[in-house]
């Protein structure tokens, strides 16, 4: 069963005006256990208001969201639960950051989790650790620079330990070291620990190395789900949702005109570069 | 309750409203605020009332959406009701519990309340309909007169604007620091009002620090862009008075006048 069925969802912003276009139309896909999957599409699409439909901070005008079978709309729902299930890292993490101290803040969702004080302060140090900003714990949110402040929100989401993360544009305002340092984190709870990824991004080239399956939003719909490769050569769907391809299928195009052929389904920076090897020596 | 504050708040329509000069809608808004508090009898009211749904029906935003702005005012409108209806001395109707409730009192209720509901959907429709530019350009040239007696009117016009501007980013700030914490597990539903009012006290740090920090930037913007009140500055879209304008005051006159009228025709009714 999938953990997320998103079935058929509407939804506008403007409620009062009947002539409002619809922000997320007739919007469909599973959300399957450890899927890593990459939203991709042009600004203004609509993504960042169908990941806050995942866990239940905007409600869909019309259509279903399923969580193991279990209708998020249902009166009983434990939408609370949910919320500690499926952490979301905002796109702008200083919305996210509120408490006077980085680990007040990245103990909050322990806390509300039901952590004793001293259990949070752990669990909130351990995080800051694994994510090296430990010499932050007790600085004001605040006043960290953006990167610092993203990888606070990244904790304090960590610190709820769910079972699926969202992300929201996770790379912006990171520098290239902790930004493939984050990928490889991600990749990590993915494969070894299995959490399931959900992740807006712009960048095509963590798409192809790390996402097993791509969502295209194009104005509010679905117009594309597929395998990274299915979706990213695909140049008229790409050219229609704004989008540029990656550098790897560039590298994959200019060898297959050249009539070299290479493994598709091997994609990645360094399989890329294998095949590179074994064609040229 | 966040987002139903539609104060400051602007609403793209084509419509008459929109169109006018803002310095007509200024004018219109302090006339129909001065008309309110000088009714003083029913037919005064019914004035008013045809004049605001007149409003409603030219601005072409929703009317859902204006009185949405009224959800938030429900407990200053609830204690003025109250206080007016129990505190006004007067001809007793019925007694609750230790308090009296006269007839005076029940009239005054009523219109303070219609005046109160009146008064916030005429101000949001003014700000519904005018862009926060326009605004300051409408309170900057109408109040130019007052440059003689050297009264920074733009510095007073763009302090206003930039109030008014920041009214809808406050809230969907507040808006996106709930849902942080909705997120990670506090829940603003949840409990009796002491609690939901200490959930929400976490909410005023970071909106403290955004609205400062928002400030800071726009200064400096500003500065960066060399902003100063000091020279004749020029404008993109000159304001001109166009035929409707003109139209609106005669309007805006007759109404008054009418308003004032009122008060005559209540005596010659009721003496006859």
């Amino acid at each position: 069963m999938p953990i997320f069925e998103v079935k058929n969802i509407y939804f506008r912003y403007d409620k009062y005006d009947k002539n409002e276009i619809y922000t997320l139309k007739d919007v469909s896909f599973n959300v399957e256990k450890n899927d890593f999957i990459a939203l991709i599409g042009k600004s203004g699409s609509g993504k960042s208001t169908l990941i806050n439909h995942l866990n239940g901070l905007k409600k869909a005008d019309k259509g279903d969201i399923l969580y193991n079978g279990k209708s998020i709309y249902a009166e009983d729902f434990d939408l609370t639960g949910l919320r500690f299930k499926c952490g979301i890292v905002f796109q702008y993490p200083e919305y996210q950051l509120f408490s006077e101290t980085v680990i007040e803040d990245v103990e909050f969702g322990a806390l509300k989790k039901g952590l004793s004080k001293k259990e949070a302060y752990e669990k909130a140090f351990e995080i800051l650790k694994y994510l090296k900003i430990d010499n932050l714990k007790d600085e004001i949110p605040f006043n960290l620079s953006g990167g610092e402040k993203r990888k606070v929100a990244f904790a304090g989401v960590f610190a709820m330990e769910p079972d699926i993360f969202i992300f929201d544009e996770p790379d912006a305002g990171l520098d290239s070291v902790s930004k493939r340092h984050f990928y490889e984190m991600l990749k990590d709870l993915n494969k070894n620990h299995d959490k399931t990824i959900i992740c807006i991004t712009h960048n095509l080239d963590d798409v192809i190395e790390y996402a097993n399956k791509v969502i295209v939003l194009n104005d509010g719909k679905i117009e594309r789900i597929g395998s990274p490769f299915s979706v990213l050569s695909d140049k008229e769907l790409l050219k229609k949702c704004n989008l540029i391809a990656p550098y790897s299928i560039d590298i994959y195009r200019h060898l297959h005109e050249k009539g070299i052929e290479i493994d598709t389904s091997r994609l990645k920076y360094k399989d890329i570069l294998d095949e590179l090897d074994k064609v040229l020596l | 309750m966040i987002k139903d504050i539609t104060l400051g708040q602007y609403y793209n329509k084509d419509s008459v409203i929109h169109s006018l000069d803002p310095r007509v809608k200024l004018v219109a808004t302090f006339v129909f605020l001065i008309s309110l508090f000088i009714s003083t009898n029913l037919y005064a009211y019914i004035f008013a009332t045809i004049f605001l749904v007149t409003l409603i029906i030219l601005c072409k935003v929703p009317f859902a959406f204006i009185v949405r702005g009224l959800k938030s005012l429900l407990i200053l409108l609830l204690i003025s009701v109250l206080f007016n209806m129990f505190l006004t001395p007067g001809r007793v109707v019925f007694t609750f519990s230790i308090f009296n409730v006269t007839y005076e009192g029940i009239i005054l209720a009523t219109k303070m309340a219609i005046r109160l509901i009146y008064l916030v959907i005429d101000s949001s429709i003014l700000t519904l309909t005018t862009t926060p530019s326009r605004l300051t350009d409408g309170l900057e040239k109408g109040l130019a007169f007052l440059k003689t007696f050297k009264v920074p009117v733009a510095e007073i016009a763009l302090m206003m604007s930039i109030a008014l501007r920041f009214i809808p980013i406050l809230i969907e700030e507040t808006d996106k620091i709930m849902n942080a914490q909705a997120s990670r597990g506090a829940d603003f539903d949840k409990g009796n009002l002491i609690e939901k009012a200490r959930a929400l006290v976490p909410l005023l740090v970071p909106l403290f620090v955004s609205a400062f920090r928002r400030a800071n930037d726009l200064a400096i913007a500003m500065e960066s862009r060399c902003y100063s009140s000091a020279n004749n500055r020029t404008r993109l879209h000159p304001l001109y008075y166009k035929n409707i304008d003109y139209i609106t005051y005669i309007i805006l006159l007759i109404y008054i006048l009418l308003i004032f009228a009122t008060r005559y025709i209540k005596i010659d009714m009721l003496t006859k």
